[in-house]
C-alpha cells in the first residue's frame, strides 16, 4: 500500500486525523510520519506485538484480540508480557490460590485397581462365596479410605 | 432421544430454593482442558474427535452421567431446547460439531464436551444456593481428574483458552430478577459497582426494545488469584447486596407508589391469564410483575414454581418440541398464551 500523502512510498503506519469533520484514517511512510513529527513508538510497539506469533499453536496476538480466546497453553509463555497485564486488570493477582490437580498416576491405578475388586466381588457374591466376598470387600473399603486421605491432601 | 428430557423437568425446576421469588437459578461452572491438546478454537478436527472420544469415554466410569447427547446429532430447535435450559451455550446452536452435552437423570449436573474449552462441568441450583452445586462440580472435577490430565500451571492454575477463566476456572452465575430496581432506575448505578468489584451483570432476555422481564445474570469476572472459597464468598456478599437492594426498592414502591404498582401487577395478571397471543416477550415481562404480585403476597392461586416452570415452557424450543416442530411465531405465540391458560384454569 502506497503512502497517502506523498504516494510514493510504502505505507508503514496508520494515522488518524482528528478535525471538525471527524476521524479520517490515513495510511502513511516513515518519511512522511518524521516529516510530520508524530511520534510512533507506542504504535509501532503495539504493531510489534500484534504480530508474535505463538511457537505451537501458530495463533498471532492480533488473532488473539480479535475473539479474547488463546490458542494452546503455550501461549500464556508466548504473549507473557502482554497477558500479564490482561490478567491484572481483572483477577486479584497473577498467582493462583485455588485447588491443585489431584496427583495422578497413584490415583488412576487404585481406581482401576478397586474397580477389578469389585468385579471379583460380584463374582463372588453371585457363586455365593461369602467368605472370600467378605475379604474382598474388607480390601475395597480400604483402599476406598486410602483414596479418600490421598484427595483430602491433594 | 430428546423427548424424554421434554417429559422430565431438571430438579431445579420442579423445585424452588432460598430467595426463589428473587433469584431464579444459580450455575456453578469449573472449565478444564485437556493436557497435550490445543484450545478448542485452535484444535483441529482430528484433535477435537479425540478429545471427544476420550472425554465420552472416560465420563463412563463416573457415576450418574447416563445420558449423552451428541449435539451434531440434534435438530435445531431440538439445540435450542438444550440452550433453554441452561444446558449448553448460544454458540453451539450454530456450531454443535464435535460437541456433546452430557446429563445426570436429575438433569441439574451437566458436563459439556468441546464447547467454550475441551470440559465445562456445570451444577445448577433452584435460588440462591452456591455451596452445594460448587460441592457437586468439585467432586466430578476430583472424579475425572482420576481419568485425565488436565492443563495446569504451578503459577497460573487451571488453563483456559480465555483468560478470563484462567486459575481455578470457576464461574459462578446468577440469575435475578429486579423488577423494582428496574422500576426505581437504580439499574445503571448497579451495573458500576458490579463492574468495580469485576462482576459482569447482563440482562437474560434481550430485544431491541432492552431487557425483557427484569432478569439479569450476574457473573463473577474474577478467577484467578483467589481460593474457590473466596471466590465463593464473594459472589455471595455480592448477591446478598443485590437481593437486599431489591427489597429495599419494593418497599419504597409500596409505600410511594401502591396502587400503580398493584395496579401494574394485576393489570399484567389479567393480560397472561387471559390473552390468546403472546410474544415472548409479553410473556415475560408480565409474568416478572406477576411474581412480583406472588412475591408481595397479593396473587395467591400462582405460585413461583409455576412461573419457572412457564418461563422454560414457554420459549421457542420447548414449545417446537413439545408440538413436534416447525412452528411459526404466530403458532407459537398461541401456544404459550394457551399454557398459561391452561394451567391457571381459564
Amino acid at each position: 500500500m502506497k503512502c497517502d500523502l506523498c504516494g510514493n512510498n510504502e505505507a508503514k503506519y496508520k494515522y488518524y486525523e482528528v478535525d471538525s469533520e471527524g476521524v479520517r484514517e490515513m495510511n502513511i511512510c516513515s518519511e512522511c510520519a518524521h516529516r510530520k513529527g508524530i511520534d510512533f513508538s507506542p504504535r509501532t510497539q503495539e504493531l510489534k506485538v500484534d504480530n508474535i506469533v505463538c511457537k505451537k499453536c501458530n495463533l498471532s496476538f492480533k488473532e488473539y484480540k480479535k475473539k479474547n480466546r488463546l490458542g494452546c497453553t503455550e501461549c500464556y509463555t508466548n504473549f507473557r508480557s502482554k497477558i500479564d497485564s490482561i490478567l491484572l486488570q481483572t483477577h486479584n493477582g497473577l498467582i493462583h490460590k485455588g485447588k491443585k490437580p489431584v496427583k495422578n498416576a497413584k490415583l488412576l491405578s487404585m481406581k482401576k485397581e478397586i474397580r477389578e475388586l469389585q468385579k471379583t466381588l460380584e463374582d463372588f457374591v453371585k457363586k455365593e462365596k461369602y467368605e472370600e466376598a467378605v475379604h474382598i470387600r474388607d480390601k475395597i473399603e480400604k483402599y476406598q479410605e486410602e483414596l479418600k486421605s490421598i484427595r483430602r491432601n491433594k | 432421544m430428546i423427548e424424554s428430557l421434554n417429559s422430565k423437568f431438571p430438579s431445579w425446576i420442579s423445585n424452588t430454593g432460598p430467595y426463589s421469588d428473587i433469584v431464579f437459578l444459580s450455575k456453578v461452572s469449573l472449565y478444564r482442558n485437556i493436557e497435550g491438546y490445543n484450545f478448542t478454537i485452535r484444535a483441529k478436527d482430528e484433535e477435537k474427535s479425540e478429545i471427544y472420544d476420550s472425554l465420552t469415554e472416560g465420563i463412563k466410569t463416573i457415576k450418574n452421567f447416563n445420558n449423552i447427547y451428541p449435539i451434531f446429532e440434534l435438530l435445531d430447535y431440538e439445540r435450542e431446547f438444550l440452550f433453554e435450559r441452561h444446558f449448553i451455550p448460544y454458540s453451539l446452536i450454530q456450531d454443535g460439531k464435535h460437541s456433546a452435552v452430557v446429563l445426570n437423570n436429575e438433569q441439574n449436573n451437566i458436563l459439556l464436551i468441546n464447547a467454550d474449552e475441551h470440559l465445562q462441568i456445570s451444577s445448577i441450583s433452584s435460588g440462591f444456593e452456591i455451596e452445594e452445586p460448587y460441592n457437586q462440580c468439585d467432586q466430578i472435577d476430583d472424579n475425572l481428574n482420576t481419568e485425565f490430565v488436565f492443563s495446569f500451571d504451578k503459577k497460573l492454575g487451571f488453563l483456559t483458552s480465555s483468560p478470563m477463566r484462567v486459575g481455578t476456572g470457576l464461574k459462578i452465575s446468577v440469575f435475578i430478577y429486579i423488577p423494582a430496581i428496574v422500576i426505581t432506575g437504580g439499574v445503571s448505578d448497579l451495573i458500576g459497582d458490579l463492574d468495580n468489584n469485576n462482576f459482569s451483570m447482563d440482562g437474560k432476555y434481550i430485544d431491541s426494545g432492552g431487557v425483557m422481564g427484569s432478569l439479569f445474570k450476574i457473573k463473577n469476572e474474577f478467577t484467578l488469584g483467589l481460593s474457590e472459597d473466596n471466590i465463593i464468598e464473594k459472589t455471595k456478599k455480592q448477591i446478598h447486596d443485590i437481593i437486599q437492594k431489591e427489597i429495599d426498592a419494593r418497599e419504597y414502591l409500596i409505600k410511594n407508589a401502591r396502587y400503580e404498582t398493584e395496579d401494574k401487577i394485576w393489570r399484567s395478571y389479567g393480560i397472561i391469564t387471559n390473552a390468546r397471543f403472546l410474544s415472548l416477550g409479553d410473556f415475560l415481562n408480565l409474568a416478572s410483575a406477576v411474581r412480583l404480585g406472588v412475591s408481595l403476597g397479593l396473587i395467591k392461586n400462582i405460585s413461583i414454581l409455576d412461573l419457572n416452570k412457564w418461563t422454560i415452557q414457554s420459549q421457542s424450543g420447548h414449545l417446537n418440541l413439545e408440538n413436534g416442530g416447525n412452528l411459526d411465531i404466530r403458532e407459537e405465540n398461541i401456544l404459550r398464551a394457551k399454557l398459561i391458560r391452561e394451567n391457571t384454569g381459564r
